[in-house]
């Protein structure tokens, strides 16, 4: 598997050029059956931003509401590293996941101890690398809607005999319900379409980390250009139509 | 309701060094059962004594007790939650969750170990004492200035507190109707039986309700305190002193 995801490395790195030598001994059998080629990748990447999705919320949320509402030391390094992968490359991030998560760190034995299957290049990796790339959007976006609930509310509520806990799930988040939703939402988009962090560490393996966006660029490697514009299409229209809506919901009636 | 008034009143001592925005405080006062109006100019502390009884702000030093239990003791380390203080704490903006309809937001501060129909029958009658039965399936948005103050005050109360915070309750609302309300309320918060601070910057509305007045000064120190019948002349007292 590590020598599979050296050549999809490659084979990013071929881009622009004209060799498509690298192309993986499995198409050939994905390509019998025309439909499968697109709608499996397609498939394959709901299931993974579905699950990114859910993760980034409950983690993003979280940190959201610590960077809100409690003042600790380290808060703006939280916040700096939740936020690193926006702007770090791919690669870079990649690279980083490899090291903390890969068959030979603490975390990568103790999960295939647990779970009988490593996190990198596999199906698991490419949720993780989903769930990284989403979470800056969910933190970012769900801090200021709860930043964003007067902050009386919350002291009312505590008054009325509320644990902080209460507190925020009963008040804050409610209140802060859309822009939370909306976080949520575009979180699901960016993990539909993350390529270079799955490329990195969960490698190209059709039916297990192949996305669409992965087989978009395969496509494109060996001229299936229908193909390719099927995807392409499908994850245009997805990108879009999740913008429009988050745009309707942001500007709703009771927006505070 | 006729316990020994001693065995209910609130001592408050609570100092605050004065910090990038913030103000220095150093008040000492005690409040037995019924009405202690705090007064003072804009900026001398008023609300931040108030967030201090509630433990929504902790004092640098301080004792704060009710009857003979100690809420906060910045020598012993004490800091009871706010969550466990059972104080009845009316914002002046009210602060009514906007998503909860009126008998939600009463329920809210309900024990929740109660059963769910001795929680309604609660959650009707304080409505009801406060005449805004008829708000109790509706959302806070549609309310009037009056009917938002009635829910508050039945929120606030139904939490069977050992103190009740008033902040300028009854700002938002035009004289007359600020009036009667305050009319109104006082009966009831004196049926209480327990100390009851009421901020305000109206002297009238101090003289009615008040049964005790503390003044505070622009340096957040007590300047007066005592029956509300001296009020007038601490304040004349105090106008002549600046």
């Amino acid at each position: 598997m590590i020598v599979l995801s050296i050549r999809a490395v490659s084979g990013e790195r071929r881009a622009n050029g004209e060799d498509t030598a690298g192309r993986f001994a499995c198409d050939t059998s994905a390509r019998q059956r025309r439909s499968k080629v697109f709608l499996a990748p397609l498939a394959l990447s709901f299931e993974i931003a579905t699950v990114a999705t859910a993760l980034a919320a409950v983690i993003g949320i979280g940190v959201a509401s610590l960077l809100a509402n409690v003042r600790f030391v380290g808060r703006d390094l939280l916040d700096v590293a939740v936020t690193a992968p926006m702007v770090l490359p791919p690669t870079v991030l990649g690279y980083y996941l490899l090291v903390a998560c890969g068959r030979r760190s603490p975390i990568g034995q103790a999960f295939e101890a647990i779970f009988g299957s490593p996190i990198v290049f596999t199906r698991t990796g490419a949720v993780l690398a989903a769930t990284v790339g989403a979470l800056p959007l969910v933190v970012r976006s769900s801090r200021a809607a709860l930043e964003a609930v007067d902050p009386t509310l919350t002291r009312a509520a505590r008054t009325l005999g509320a644990t902080p806990m209460r507190a925020f799930f009963a008040v804050q988040l409610p209140l802060a319900g859309r822009g939370v939703v909306a976080a949520l939402m575009l979180a699901f988009a960016r993990s539909l379409g993350d390529f270079g962090v799955t490329l990195m560490i969960a490698g190209d393996i059709p039916g297990e980390t192949r996305t669409a966006s992965l087989a978009i660029f395969d496509a494109i490697q060996e001229r299936r250009d229908d193909a390719a514009l099927a995807m392409v299409a499908a994850l245009t229209m997805i990108a879009l139509g999740v913008l429009y809506a988050v745009g309707k919901l942001v500007r709703g009636p009771h927006e505070r | 309701m006729n316990a020994d008034p001693r065995a209910t009143a609130l001592a408050v001592s609570a100092r605050l060094v004065p910090r990038v925005g913030t103000r220095a405080l150093d008040v000492a006062f005690e409040a037995p059962a019924g009405i202690t109006v705090l007064l003072g100019p804009s900026g001398s502390g008023k609300s931040t004594t108030l967030s201090a009884i509630a433990g929504l702000l902790t004092p640098d030093a301080g004792r704060i007790a009710v009857g003979g239990e100690t809420w906060f003791d910045a020598t012993t380390s004490t800091n009871l939650s706010v969550h466990h203080r059972r104080v009845a704490f009316v914002f002046q903006s009210l602060a009514l969750f906007p998503h909860l309809t009126a008998a939600q937001n009463v329920a809210f501060g309900l024990a929740r170990r109660a059963t769910r129909r001795s929680r309604q029958q609660q959650v009707d009658a304080w409505l009801q004492r406060f005449r805004v039965g008829h708000l109790a399936g509706r959302k806070p948005g549609t309310f009037s200035g009056g009917e938002a103050q009635r829910v508050a005050l039945a929120r606030a109360l139904a939490t069977t507190p050992r103190v009740v915070l008033l902040d300028e309750p009854f700002s938002a609302l035009d004289r007359p109707l600020r009036r009667e309300l305050a009319q109104e309320v006082r009966g009831l918060l004196r049926e209480l039986g327990v100390p009851v601070i009421l901020v305000t910057h109206d002297r009238e509305e101090a003289r009615s309700m008040g049964d005790r007045f503390v003044l505070l000064d622009q340096g957040g120190r007590v300047m007066r305190s005592g029956a509300i019948g001296d009020l007038d002349e601490a304040q004349h007292g105090a106008e002549d002193s600046v």
